[in-house]
């Protein structure tokens, strides 16, 4: 009977053969092994810059629950629709200590974090790899066709599953913070990325660009936040709290970790996990290579009038962006209006925040807004600024591609190019910020319990982020035209000003050290007095960077 | 009284990039109203030339000078662009515009294109305006190029690599485009790895390797410097082919059954030689164009005289190989036989020469 048992039929999809055979798998240890390989940079990065940040700040926590009346304050502060939207559902507030507050107010943008994390790492590791051809190399190899998926659902599962058991290792220093409820902090991060990482291979599916896979994924991470949003402030408000059980971001906080802990919502998001896993795993072998299931549309044959020139070039390309960064720094700023009221009391109860901020608490409600308006400015100026940053990196992005050879190909100078992307930017950006700066100025000038004069005070501290803005589009513009290989660089005095924003007073910085970012070299909290030497320079510094950009821009081979 | 300026014309161009000359010398000569082919082997300095000629990077300090139309190609950049168009070889595009938008928006940069020209062009080209650029194949990017670089009106275009990735259909009517550019009276410099598109087109043709030019001229021209395989049996020893000037790379059989590669300007002289030893059978095979190229893209850069020389030098090939640069350990009787045996002097007693400079 032996030649007829021994024909086999093909194993079912989905099902491994033995360890050296072929399959949908074959190959899968080898790609898992590349994928290491290729992104080992950004792995060890996201695996150490997540919990290396995070778990150092809880040790701010320690502070504010010194005193019962800190920890009130604090509550009462996450208590309002700010805090919930920011934070989470309130577990504990009654009776907030530090792992409430950690659960309430750092669980959601750490499983953000993660969730982008993944996101961004399965969409690289597949669709990137598709859209740049080099997953036909391999495809070409002895590759079963549902390899590359599973070798990058099993690698972003691990970097996601280690990013967690980090945190709640991490954690678990702190002897305040029980040690299972650690373990399970960790292991709702690591699910909650499990979950984003399947949306992420999902999208990539879906979509025939890296990009459009991106803003798939995004788009459905940012859908449940707001979902959560919603929950979560209901359910502070003492209404139900159902969209937040729509939604993964939710169901982490609904564990009510460090609170008092259950298991089961785990569940819902390794399901979650589970069915877009599968789905993306069941299309990954139902379509060509190369393609996505969702067509892109057609576009206009010729076109419109407003693109036939080079500032119309760079404005269409970066008006999306705009209205992303822009649009964030007026969400975070309208966002704001409903805590200012209660920032008073927890500033008054809070010296180490309020040292922070630089402002007096016994200094009264209306110089502790001001106070805290110039952290928010700030926060608006740096999120336009790396608007600037990122926009005027794609001259960069352009010049390896050839584009500004093909453009330069034409009779156009090349300063014209130059400054149409400078000015483009540059504008957009102050009018983002000013927008941005309006939406706050509307929302303490309609708050009843701050004094009239808070208002136009901010308005000041707006005008006064505006050289910051400019400076930034000036370095940025001299590192990529100038020197197109140290563009990154133009990111330098904007951690610089973050970091000195956080640590800054804590550590004793000398008043000289802000004059090393164009962010914090002009005070902008509006209850300090407008400095006229620091804004002249930044804006003389400008002028310089602007001459050298131009200047070196105009007489340097172009790279590429 | 005005003499007709060449529209393109370079004199020991020089552009190093670090340690690496990119060019070394080169001289290129495209006079108006010719189509003029640009050939050599990947990393020879064509893309670099073009570049060069764009203005794009500057030529070294010690470069001698370069004239595209009578400009200086660097100083007047934007006064020569208004006059050349120019195909990139490898052809990105911005990913959110649409082919259609794509070529408008660099029409407008010249001041805007003419749209009867333009909309024939994406007809002939078969060309689908509306998509957006990301989801372009290579050939249709390159569509794209050739829509926005024909549509503009030029004294001048600057081709690389036009045709990469093109099917042969939109190759013939790349072709008829540059029959209608010839007949306009433009000038044209292709870039091209396509031997039948350079045959077919190209009035002259200029060689390049490692930065500087080894061959220019018309292709006739060309053929009559190279080789033609000679097979023969003679009736008395063949041997004695070895000692005579013009043979190559002589491989003797049976005593009187000789194979070798002749030069075709010493063919004459090699006859003669011949018929004194007596034939008995003889078959002479000119080279074809691929082996034309071969050889030239083959040689060692050092010794590009030996193909380069013209009449009054024939013969000379063997004592410049020996005289010319480093010679390689390794006899030329090894690997690449295609490309090394017709340069390789008579015979395995020659000096050996560079059979594999990749290697």
């Amino acid at each position: 009977m032996g030649a007829a048992t021994d024909v086999r039929r093909a194993p079912a999809p989905g099902v491994r053969r033995g360890a050296a055979g072929g399959g949908e798998l074959a190959g899968f240890w080898k790609l898992v092994r590349g994928a290491v390989r290729q992104n080992r940079v950004r792995l060890i990065i996201w695996v150490l810059a997540v919990p290396g940040v995070t778990v150092p700040a809880i040790s701010s926590y320690s502070s504010i629950f010194e005193t019962r009346a800190g920890a009130q304050a604090r509550a009462a502060i996450m208590a309002t629709p700010t805090g919930s939207v920011f934070g989470g559902p309130g577990y504990g507030l009654d009776n907030y200590d530090i792992g409430a507050s950690v659960a309430n107010e750092l669980l959601l943008w750490l499983n953000l974090t993660v969730a982008l994390a993944g996101i961004l790492l399965v969409i690289h590791m597949t669709r990137r790899e598709e859209e740049t051809g080099r997953l036909e190399l391999v495809g070409a190899a002895a590759v079963g066709r549902r390899a590359p998926l599973a070798a990058a659902l099993a690698v972003t599962g691990a970097e996601v599953v280690l990013i967690g058991l980090a945190m709640g290792l991490g954690c678990m220093v702190y002897p305040e913070l029980d040690k299972g409820d650690c373990l399970a902090f960790g292991l709702i991060i690591a699910v909650t990325g499990l979950a984003f990482s399947g949306v992420g291979a999902l999208a990539a599916q879906l979509a025939s660009t890296a990009r459009a896979a991106g803003g798939l994924a995004a788009a459905v991470l940012g859908v449940a936040f707001l979902l959560r949003a919603v929950g979560d402030t209901a359910q502070v408000q003492g209404d139900s709290a159902w969209a937040s059980w729509l939604s993964p971001l939710g169901w982490a906080n609904q564990t009510r970790v460090f609170v008092d802990l259950r298991w089961w919502p785990v569940l819902l998001t390794l399901a979650f996990a589970a069915a877009f896993g599968l789905a993306a795993w069941l299309l990954a072998a139902r379509r060509d290579e190369g393609s996505g299931l969702l067509a892109t549309r057609p576009g206009p044959a010729r076109a419109p009038k407003g693109l036939l020139s080079p500032s119309g070039l760079v404005w269409r390309r970066t008006k999306n962006s705009l209205f992303g960064w822009g649009g964030g720094a007026l969400v975070m700023c309208l966002a704001m209006g409903p805590a200012i009221g209660s920032m008073g009391g927890y500033l008054e109860n809070n010296p180490a925040m309020a040292q922070m901020l630089g402002v007096d608490p016994a200094a009264g409600l209306d110089a502790m807004v001001e106070g805290f308006s110039g952290v928010i400015v700030l926060y608006s100026a740096m999120l336009v600024g790396a608007y600037v940053i990122t926009q005027i990196g794609t001259l960069r992005a352009d010049e390896f591609a050839g584009l500004t050879a093909r453009c330069l190909a034409e009779p156009v100078a090349r300063g014209r190019l130059l400054g149409a992307t400078e000015i483009t930017v540059g504008v957009s950006a102050l009018l983002g910020m000013s927008v941005a700066g309006l939406g706050y100025f509307a929302v303490v000038a309609t708050d009843s319990s701050v004094g009239p004069d808070v208002a136009p005070a901010i308005a000041g501290s707006v005008l006064r982020a505006l050289p910051a803005l400019i400076a930034t589009v000036a370095l940025a513009s001299f590192l990529t035209a100038g020197f197109p290989r140290l563009a990154a660089l133009s990111w330098a005095p904007f951690a610089y000003a973050f970091i000195h924003m956080l640590v800054g007073n804590i550590l004793g910085l000398p008043d000289w050290a802000r004059f090393f970012s164009q962010f914090t070299a002009v005070p902008l909290a509006p209850n300090t007095d407008f400095e006229w030497a620091p804004a002249v320079g930044v804006l003389a510094v400008s002028a310089l960077l602007f001459y050298a950009a131009h200047r070196r821009f105009a007489t340097r081979d172009l790279l590429a | 009284m005005s003499q007709t300026v060449d529209a393109i014309a370079t004199q020991g161009l020089r552009k190093s990039f670090g340690q690496v000359k990119a060019l070394d010398g080169l001289d290129l000569t495209v006079a108006q109203g010719e189509i003029a082919g640009f050939l050599g082997p990947n990393g020879a300095g064509k893309s670099t030339t073009i570049r060069l000629l764009l203005g794009l990077i500057r030529a070294d300090k010690d470069s001698g000078p370069a004239r595209v139309l009578g400009q200086d190609p660097w100083r007047d950049a934007v006064e020569l662009h208004k006059r050349l168009a120019y195909v990139p070889g490898d052809v990105s595009l911005w990913p959110t515009l649409t082919g259609g938008e794509t070529i408008d928006y660099l029409g407008s940069l010249r001041g805007g294109l003419d749209a009867t020209k333009r909309d024939a062009l994406i007809e002939r080209f078969e060309l689908d305006p509306t998509r957006k650029n990301r989801t372009y194949s290579k050939g249709n990017r390159q569509k794209v190029a050739l829509v926005a670089a024909l549509a503009a009106d030029a004294e001048l275009y600057l081709f690389d690599e036009p045709t990469s990735g093109l099917d042969p259909l939109m190759e013939a009517v790349f072709t008829g485009c540059l029959s209608e550019i010839k007949a306009a009276g433009a000038t044209v410099l292709l870039s091209s790895h396509i031997l039948a598109e350079v045959e077919k087109t190209c009035d002259t043709v200029t060689i390049i390797r490692a930065g500087r030019a080894v061959e220019s001229g018309t292709l006739a021209d060309m053929r009559h410097l190279t080789r033609s395989q000679v097979e023969v049996v003679l009736r008395g020893p063949a041997a004695a082919l070895a000692r005579v000037s013009g043979v190559h790379n002589l491989q003797v059989s049976d005593a009187v059954r000789a194979s070798f590669a002749c030069d075709n300007a010493a063919l004459e002289a090699v006859m003669a030689e011949l018929v004194e030893l007596g034939i008995e059978s003889l078959t002479c095979t000119p080279p074809s164009l691929e082996e034309l190229f071969l050889s030239h893209y083959s040689v060692p850069a050092a010794a590009p005289s030996q193909l380069a020389a013209g009449p009054d030098r024939h013969g000379a090939g063997r004592r410049s190989d020996s005289e010319s640069g480093p010679a390689p350990a390794q006899p030329a009787s090894g690997s690449d036989q295609n490309a090394s045996e017709r340069h390789s002097s008579s015979g395995a007693n020659a000096p050996a020469v560079a059979s594999n400079e990749e290697a």
